[in-house]
């Protein structure tokens, strides 16, 4: 009995796995109000949901391209949008931040199109167009994952940091995820606060025992390198804390 | 659709990196008066900055799970040997990790000076620390002279060369 429960168990795990594998991204593209296309991934999926995949100033990693295809396995559909490769931006924050808010709504509009249930996962400074975008008051609440967000306006030893303002964020309902072994973590409060102040309604999830980019460093911990791989099973545990 | 990249930008981000660069340079300051710092060591032995009047004091926060932190840290060993005798004293606070992890990390790296404990972060805080390491050389009245956000070879060149000039 025992057994033949294991052998379920092992049936299910490679069929997921296999799934996964199958599910190849589509090249999709937007035409921007700014007059350009924007090319990105599309992971198909069926289940009405989409995720709004916004990747860091450092661009993608294979480990969230991964994370992607598993998402799409388990029914989440994935828009994955790299600024920095789509139009040749070198790797830097200023990248992000130079990004056309008017730009990022119309991604939005485009992912709403459907009836789709979105939800907005920004990793890094790819938080900054993101939250720009989203400014004005929304007519519908939109949920926000925001991997290790810096928005730092500047920063200065001994003296202090200042945080960039976004404007009205009302309806904006974020979960800042901030990794614990991180020197920003000691003022993910303050970033939290900042986008409070900015109307946003916002929430804070200490993530043990991970450094920020855990899913891609050199030298990941095996603790790490287990997290990056369930990337995608985490993204859906922290989708739940915002519904 | 890219508005003109604000490169300053740029130096948020280094500092914020926690993967601070390489080659750090010392940032010159003048004769601010630092932040109170009192903490215990993992003897439960309390320390404090104010006590250390009179001498030359470097004060470095780190992390164990901070690989540039943990690189730096043979050539502070180092200074503090070539030191030895003279009127200076290096502090490295440990931001926001718990006791048991700096024990284990000890028993690996060899560091002969004070390790002092900031688990909740609140001397980061108030040192106003965005990245680590990040050290302060502070002179024989008390007031930082200089900050250096990322690691450097701590006992040859210029940060000797400081320590030195501040020692006269």
């Amino acid at each position: 009995m025992h057994n033949n429960s294991n052998m379920k168990f092992l049936f299910a795990c490679i069929c997921s796995l296999l799934f996964a594998l199958s599910v190849r991204a589509e090249e999709a593209s937007i035409a921007l109000p700014s007059g350009e296309s924007l090319s990105f991934s599309r992971y198909a999926a069926e289940g009405g949901d989409l995720l709004l995949w916004f990747a860091s100033e450092r661009g993608l990693a294979p480990e969230e391209i991964q994370a992607a295809r598993d998402l799409a396995a388990m029914g989440i559909e994935v828009w994955q949008i790299d600024f920095v490769s789509a139009f040749f931006l070198p790797q830097t924050n200023s990248s992000m931040d130079g990004i056309n808010a008017k730009d990022v709504r119309a991604i939005f509009d485009e992912a709403r199109k459907n009836g789709a249930r979105v939800t907005t996962y920004a990793v890094n400074r790819a938080a900054v167009p993101v939250l720009k975008a989203l400014s004005g008051g929304l007519k519908q609440r939109m949920p926000v994952l925001l991997m290790h967000p810096h928005l730092y306006s500047s920063v200065d030893t001994l003296v202090g940091a200042d945080y960039l303002s976004f404007g009205n964020l009302a309806g904006v309902d974020a979960l800042i995820l901030q990794p614990r072994r991180s020197a920003a973590t000691p003022w993910a409060s303050d970033q939290f606060d900042a986008l409070r102040k900015d109307g946003a309604k916002a929430q804070l999830l200490i993530l043990e025992g991970v450094r920020e980019r855990y899913w891609v460093r050199e030298t990941a911990t095996e603790f790490e390198i287990g997290e990056g791989k369930r990337l995608a099973e985490r993204i859906i545990e922290w989708r739940k804390k915002l519904k | 659709m890219i508005a003109r990249p604000l490169h300053w930008l740029l130096l948020p981000a280094l500092a914020l990196c926690a993967l601070a660069a390489e080659a750090a340079e010392f940032i010159k300051v003048e004769r601010v008066t630092p932040p109170p710092l009192v903490l215990e060591d993992l003897d439960g032995k309390s320390h404090s900055l104010a006590a250390y009047q009179g001498k030359v004091v470097l004060v470095n926060f780190w992390a164990t799970w901070c690989p540039p932190c943990r690189e730096e840290m043979p050539s502070m060993q180092r200074l503090k040997e070539k030191m030895d005798g003279q009127p200076f004293v290096m502090l490295g606070v440990n931001s926001g990790e718990p006791a048991e992890d700096l024990a284990e990390f000890l028993k690996l790296v060899r560091a002969d000076f004070d390790i002092l404990l900031d688990g909740d972060s609140a001397a980061t805080k108030r040192w106003k620390v965005f990245g680590l390491p990040t050290s302060f050389l502070i002179d024989r009245q008390g007031k930082v002279r200089y900050t250096l956000t990322g690691t450097t070879e701590w006992d040859k060149g210029e940060a000797v060369d400081l320590i030195e000039e501040l020692l006269k």
